[in-house]
Formats: C-alpha cells, sequence, structure tokens
C-alpha cells in the first residue's frame, strides 16, 4: 500500500508535470471555446499550484532540517533554489501570454517551458546522482527545443545546434564521471556519498571524476573555456526563454557543482580551491571582453550572464578554498544570494529588452537609440536593471558583490576579490553605454506605446523587487544562509 | 577473468574517440555519432562496476541505470536529428562550416 505521506515531497515537480502532460489537452479545448489565451492561462496555474506545493514543503523540511526518501530529498538549499526557478518560472510564463501569442506551436512552447521547469527542480529534489542525471536530461532537451522554438528563422537553428552538441557531450562527460564514483564506491546515493571516509588522500580516480564533474557541470553553468554556446543560445531564443535561461538554468549547473562538492568531493579531502579560483577569475575577465564587443543588445546581456557567472563563483572558490567553516558558510551565502539577484535582475533585463525589440524588430544597439523613452516605464526598469548588474549601490547587485567580495578577502584570497572589483567597474562601462544609447536620442522610427497590463507586470515586479532586495537584504540574506548551511551540514 | 582496468581502458578509448569525433567531424550526422559513442562509454563502464562490487553478486541497480540511460540517450539523439534535418532544409548541406552566421 501507497502511503501518500511520503510523496508530498515531490508534488511540486510531479504537479508540474501533470500540468505539462494536460497542456496539449487545454490548448484544444481553448481552441474549440475561441479562447487563444487558455494554454497560457493554464501553465500559468501550473506555476502557481507548484509554488504552493513547495510552502507546505517548506514548512515540513523548516521542522525536520533535511528530509530523506530512497531516490529524493529535500533541505533548505533545495527549496531556496527550487522557489527561485518556480518563480522565475511564474513571471516568464505569465509574461509569455500577450508577449508570444503571434508565434504558432504554443502548445509545444507552453508545455517545454513547465517540464523544463520540472526537470530543473527535480534536479534540485534529486537524492541520487542518477536521479539528478534523468532530471538533467529533461531540463536540457526542452532547452533545446525551446532555443530552435522559432525554427523558420536561421539564427536559432544554428545556435541549438550548437548548445545541443556542447551541452550533450557535457551530459555523458557527467555519466562517464558519475560511472567513476559508482565503481569507486558501489553507491550513487547522496546519503551514502556524504558518509564517505578515505583512509589517507583518495584513489586517483577520484580526482579525474572530479574534473569530468567540473567540465559537465561546467558546460551548462558557462564557465570560461565552455561557455562558448551561451552567447549564441540565449540571444536567438524568445526573450522569455531567454530570460529563464540566462536567469535560472545555468543557476542548476552552479547548484549540481555545489550539490557535489560537498556531498561527494569533500573540500577538507580534496584540494581544488584554487581550480576554482583560476575559473572564477578567467570567468569573469573573458565574460567582460566579449561584453564590450557586442554590438546586440542580447548578445551583451548574454556575455554578461558569463560574467556573472565569474562573480557567483568568487563565494563558491572562497567556500572551498578556506578550511575555515564560518567563512566557507559566508561565500556559500554571499554566492546563493547572488544566485537570487543574479535571476532577478538578468530576468529583468530580458523582459524588459524583449518589449523593445518587439515595438522595434531590431536587437541592433546603434538603431535602439532613444528607444527607452517612448514607454518611460519600459525604459526605466531596463535602467535599473542594468545598473543593479553593474552594482551601483542602493540595488540588489551592490549589495550581494560586496558580500561576495568581502568573503574573498576573509577566505585569504585579496587578489581574487581585487580581480573582482576590477572587472565589476569593468563591467559598469558598457552598462552605460547601453543605458546612455537607449535613454538619451530620438527613436528612428515611430510606433505606439500599446503595452499590455500582463507584459509590463511582471516587468513592474521585477524591478521593485530588484529595489527592494537592495534596500532590506536582511530577509534573503537569512534564507540564503540558511540553505548554505544545510549544505555544509549535510549528512 | 578480465581485470576490471580493461574495461576502464576500453572506456577511456570510446570516450575518446567519441570526443575526437565530436572536436573533428564536419558533417552533423558524424558529429551525432561521435555523440553517441561517447555515451556508450559510461554504459560500458556502469556493466563492468556492476560485476565486480563484490564476487559472485551482480548489482542489478546498474543495470537500471544503463537501460534508462540508453533511452535517454535516444530522446537526446531524436532532437538531434530533427535539429539536423531542419538545418538540412533550410542551407542543403550537412556541413557545419556552412552554418557561420554565428560569431564566436
Amino acid at each position: 500500500m501507497i502511503n501518500f505521506q511520503n510523496i508530498n515531497l515531490i508534488y511540486p515537480f510531479l504537479s508540474l508535470i501533470v500540468f505539462a502532460l494536460l497542456t496539449p489537452l487545454i490548448d484544444y479545448l481553448g481552441r474549440k471555446i475561441k479562447f487563444k489565451y487558455l494554454s497560457g492561462v493554464w501553465a500559468t496555474l501550473g506555476f502557481i499550484a507548484a509554488i504552493y506545493f513547495i510552502y507546505k514543503d517548506y514548512l515540513i523540511v523548516q521542522v525536520t532540517g533535511k528530509q530523506f526518501y530512497t531516490v529524493f530529498f529535500a533541505d533548505m538549499l533545495t527549496i531556496y533554489v527550487s522557489t527561485l526557478f518556480l518563480g522565475m518560472g511564474l513571471i516568464a510564463t505569465f509574461y509569455s501570454i500577450r508577449y508570444m501569442e503571434h508565434d504558432t506551436g504554443l502548445t509545444t512552447y507552453y508545455t517545454l517551458v513547465q517540464t523544463m521547469i520540472a526537470g530543473m527542480v527535480g534536479v534540485t529534489f534529486s537524492g541520487d546522482l542518477f536521479t539528478l542525471f534523468i532530471f538533467w536530461e529533461m531540463m536540457s532537451i526542452s532547452s533545446y527545443v525551446l532555443v530552435a522554438f522559432r525554427k523558420e528563422e536561421m539564427e536559432p537553428v544554428e545556435a541549438a545546434l550548437k548548445y545541443f552538441v556542447m551541452s550533450s557531450s557535457g551530459s555523458a562527460t557527467y555519466l562517464f564521471s558519475i560511472a567513476l564514483i559508482y565503481g569507486l564506491t558501489g553507491t550513487l546515493n547522496l546519503q551514502y556519498l556524504t558518509k564517505l571516509a578515505f583512509s589517507g588522500s583518495p584513489p586517483p580516480l577520484f580526482y579525474l571524476s572530479l574534473g569530468m564533474m567540473i567540465v559537465a557541470f561546467g558546460i551548462k553553468a558557462s564557465i570560461v573555456p565552455f561557455h562558448t554556446w551561451l552567447p549564441d543560445a540565449h540571444p536567438a531564443a524568445p526573450s522569455p526563454i531567454s530570460a529563464l535561461l540566462s536567469g535560472v538554468v545555468i543557476k542548476t549547473g552552479i547548484y549540481a557543482l555545489l550539490r557535489v562538492f560537498f556531498t561527494v568531493f569533500k573540500p577538507e579531502v580534496f584540494n581544488y580551491g584554487m581550480i576554482l579560483v583560476v575559473l572564477s577569475i578567467l570567468t569573469m575577465t573573458i565574460g567582460n571582453l566579449t561584453a564590450l564587443l557586442q554590438k546586440d543588445i542580447k548578445r551583451l546581456l548574454a556575455c554578461s550572464t558569463v560574467t556573472q557567472v565569474g562573480f557567483i563563483l568568487i563565494g563558491v572558490s572562497a567556500a572551498v578554498y578556506s578550511k575555515n567553516a564560518q567563512t566557507a558558510l559566508f561565500g556559500l551565502t554571499s554566492s546563493l544570494f547572488h544566485i537570487l539577484n543574479h535571476a532577478v535582475m538578468k530576468g529583468l533585463a530580458f523582459l524588459a529588452a524583449g518589449v523593445i525589440i518587439h515595438q522595434f524588430h531590431t536587437r541592433d544597439i546603434n538603431q535602439l537609440s532613444g528607444t527607452g523613452r517612448v514607454s518611460p516605464l519600459i525604459g526605466v526598469s531596463l535602467s535599473i536593471s542594468l545598473l543593479a548588474l553593474g552594482g551601483v549601490p542602493p540595488l540588489n547587485g551592490f549589495m550581494s558583490k560586496w558580500m561576495l567580495f568581502t568573503s574573498a578577502i576573509e577566505a585569504g584570497l585579496p587578489l581574487l576579490a581585487a580581480i573582482g572589483m576590477l572587472n565589476s567597474a569593468f563591467s559598469i562601462g558598457y552598462y552605460l553605454w547601453l543605458i546612455q544609447r537607449i535613454m538619451i536620442g530620438k527613436p528612428e522610427k515611430t510606433v505606439k506605446n500599446r503595452n499590455s497590463i500582463i507584459v509590463t507586470l511582471p516587468i513592474i515586479v521585477l524591478t521593485i523587487l530588484c529595489i527592494v532586495i537592495g534596500l532590506f537584504p536582511e530577509t534573503p540574506v537569512k534564507l540564503a544562509e540558511t540553505a548554505a548551511s544545510a549544505l555544509t551540514n549535510l549528512g | 577473468m578480465i581485470q576490471i582496468s580493461f574495461y576502464l581502458g576500453v572506456a577511456a578509448i570510446l570516450f575518446s574517440i567519441g570526443l575526437y569525433c565530436l572536436v573533428t567531424k564536419r558533417n552533423i550526422i558524424r558529429i551525432l555519432i561521435g555523440l553517441e559513442i561517447m555515451s556508450a562509454a559510461p554504459n560500458l563502464l556502469f556493466i563492468a562496476f556492476s560485476a565486480n562490487q563484490a564476487s559472485g553478486l551482480i548489482d542489478p541497480l546498474a543495470h537500471g541505470f544503463v537501460i534508462t540511460a540508453i533511452i535517454i540517450d535516444g530522446a537526446i539523439l531524436g532532437v538531434g536529428i530533427a535539429l539536423a534535418l531542419i538545418a538540412y532544409r533550410r542551407y542543403k548541406t550537412l556541413d557545419v562550416r556552412e552554418l557561420r552566421r554565428l560569431r564566436w
């Protein structure tokens, strides 16, 4: 007899999968009753239901600390990250109801958005490295198709092919890596893997496995030698999907890295802090340099995502490098806080840029001069998001960057903090250039400023979040800290 | 009795062949074949390790992993072939050098 008490933990992504499977049926119904927005409304409802279930999980996990089942588990980190994923999914789906209304194949679109987010939430709930792989592929396959969604154009198909080849070779690498772990330990369950104890130094095959793991997740998280797919794939997708890909999909890579670092490859046993420091510096610098060369607004935002991943890695490398538990906790907290902030800022930037691109039918920054003045709301929101990305004081990006640099200094890596600050200052340059382009001058053609409330509401919500998190960072930092402490004390 | 290191070596060679194929080949279909060779390597490794967990016992869990991984590979390949087909219809070629509209 099935005990239903046990499966209510996984309702967040189970409900999303059920909603996704019913979407074609609902779309058919919508065409019958001549209401074309029905599938979009249905997908939005799916996300609301999933958020409700994650809140129920939160109430359970808050009391017990962590919940283990055979292949699933949940702790505060799971709840923190998956709430972020579902929230962004809700916002992007709501925005798509009007933004995507002129596209064909919306049934596929909404189904895939839901399966992609369900895969991501599944990754965070996986208590087993192979379960993680299954959900990882669920997310990846959905995202390949979503990047190639406008398949009648040239760019999306090419970008999707490139993304497909790089990302699936990463998945094969991950599978190889967990095969090695299985051979060495006889299990893939995280609960057992945390209790691994080595007499002396671990066997060299573990280091091979660790390297492959960094490559596999690094491809998804766009850590620098493996980032080349990102500036192509993210702009090629429709704007809400760009917001999801840049805002949250790459964070799944970071989450998976954090999870395997602190359960399997514990920093006390394995020495790889320096590798992460080098990767972090490379990611920040090369991301900035490529962003400076871009003439395309969405490509610029995508390149700045690479830079921001470098900033997130500062905290991770500080946590791994320092053997001190307190410093590690602070580094992880700041990384997780920056993950939240970057999702909000980059989501807002892509959604606002999407409206401008939709109005003017161009992505070339030189042709976009003065376009922010056509609808002041969109222009101001885009400027706020860019200022936050650059790290201007009252906004949320400043708070998390400040924490990241402090954590690097505390971990004994002042050089990393210095390079991070230089990169942050450097990045303000192209953000300000973009703001100046968009807000000053006259648009080349006149368009009617007629945005539906469904498109503007998500933008307003994200703008308010940008400002509020910047002014009152205590609550999100506290949540991030609980998540980080759950990660370091697992097992 | 074949040593486990033999299987490890074969899996590493398979993986390298797949990676080589991915890097050097220009035809999309060949790239997809390289991807498949790459993902065959961990499956071999799982099967080899499952027989070596304890003497006289074969761990059935790893076989479950392999079957699931094969199914996922099939799904990935399906998406890959669909993308290749769309690219072929547009460019009338499967050569990736022709798909050069993206800047790096």
